[in-house]
């Protein structure tokens, strides 16, 4: 059924990766708990609006890696629009389907109304927010 | 070193006096040390110490880390910033432990303005106290009625215990 709106308004589940160093184990985008529970960085949501993948459409969560050794997370959809900062009522987040011509499942996390400049501080908290709704679906595998 | 929480003491009263059995972790070593005739208290406090220690230890190393292999443009942190880190950490944890509370690990790394940021995260909550030379915030994230909610606020030194009580969900 084609999704004629903007924004992704069904549950989904989202794919994106994250970065571990090759060269050097020790700074990296995630932190591997003792209980080998992995939690992902806030790093690893680079400033603007986050790139995703709509799992739906992607073949293969492994698909969204761009490097071998990257670890792939998912965030569902419905979390990402639960996000909601006290100090900054007038913002919400949501999920807008922006397929290109190499990637149909293309989509970006947005803080809403859109600006072109969004303070640092209101999009560091924006990434620690991302971070935390964030699951490992695939271990990073550097080295 | 880990010290490994999941070990909870054995202990046997006789009189006054406890006997406690913890676990040092290291590298897959295990040490036996034997603490005797020490309170509760003084027990959490060496805990906390030796805790204490390690945290410090990882701040100091990110004055070594690579700042340029992601691209993301975080700042490198300066020794100004670790030490400023290193000074209020520790006012925190003599804070957190005067008061008897057990300190929990937590994940250090640097952050977008340099400086060192240090996570817990527990349950459905997070703190994260980052700090730099000229400023010090705290940010929680947490979940309630369904919503994902986040702050981010100046850190004073009074809101050390409030915080940790927090994080701990005693608040």
């Amino acid at each position: 059924m084609k999704n004629n709106s903007k924004y992704v308004d069904e549950i989904e589940l989202l794919y994106r990766y994250f970065r571990s160093n090759e060269d050097n184990p020790n700074v990296k985008h995630y932190t591997k708990e003792e209980s080998d529970n992995i939690l992902i960085d806030r790093a690893a949501f680079s400033s603007g609006n986050p790139s995703v993948n709509r799992a739906k459409l992607t073949r293969c969560p492994k698909d969204v890696k761009d490097k071998p050794s990257d670890g792939v997370m998912g965030i569902w959809t419905k979390d990402v629009k639960a996000i909601r900062l006290p100090d900054y009522q007038n913002y919400t987040v949501n999920v807008k389907i922006t397929p290109d011509e190499n990637n149909i499942a293309h989509a970006e996390i947005v803080l809403l109304p859109e600006q072109d400049r969004i303070s640092r501080r209101v999009s560091r908290l924006f990434r620690k927010m991302l971070a935390d709704i964030s699951v490992c679906i695939i271990e990073p595998n550097p080295l | 070193m880990i010290l490994s929480s999941a070990d909870n003491p054995i202990s046997t009263k006789t009189h006054s006096e406890y006997y406690y059995n913890y676990r040092y972790e290291n590298k897959g070593f295990v040490v036996r040390h034997l603490f005797v005739g020490q309170s509760n208290e003084s027990i959490i406090s060496a805990k906390n110490s030796i805790l204490l220690r390690d945290m410090l230890s990882e701040i100091e190393s990110l004055l070594e880390n690579e700042y340029d292999w992601d691209e993301i443009d975080y700042r490198k942190p300066t020794p100004e910033d670790i030490k400023r880190s290193k000074e209020i950490l520790t006012e925190f944890v003599s804070i957190i432990d005067s008061e008897g509370y057990s300190l929990k690990r937590p994940h250090i790394s640097n952050f977008e303005e340099g400086g060192a940021s240090i996570k817990w995260k527990i349950g459905e909550r997070t703190l994260y106290l980052e700090i730099t030379q000229n400023e010090s915030g705290f940010s929680k994230v947490w979940r309630e009625s369904g919503k994902r909610l986040g702050i981010e606020r100046i850190l004073l030194k009074k809101d050390y215990l409030r915080l940790w009580k927090w994080i701990i969900n005693e608040e």
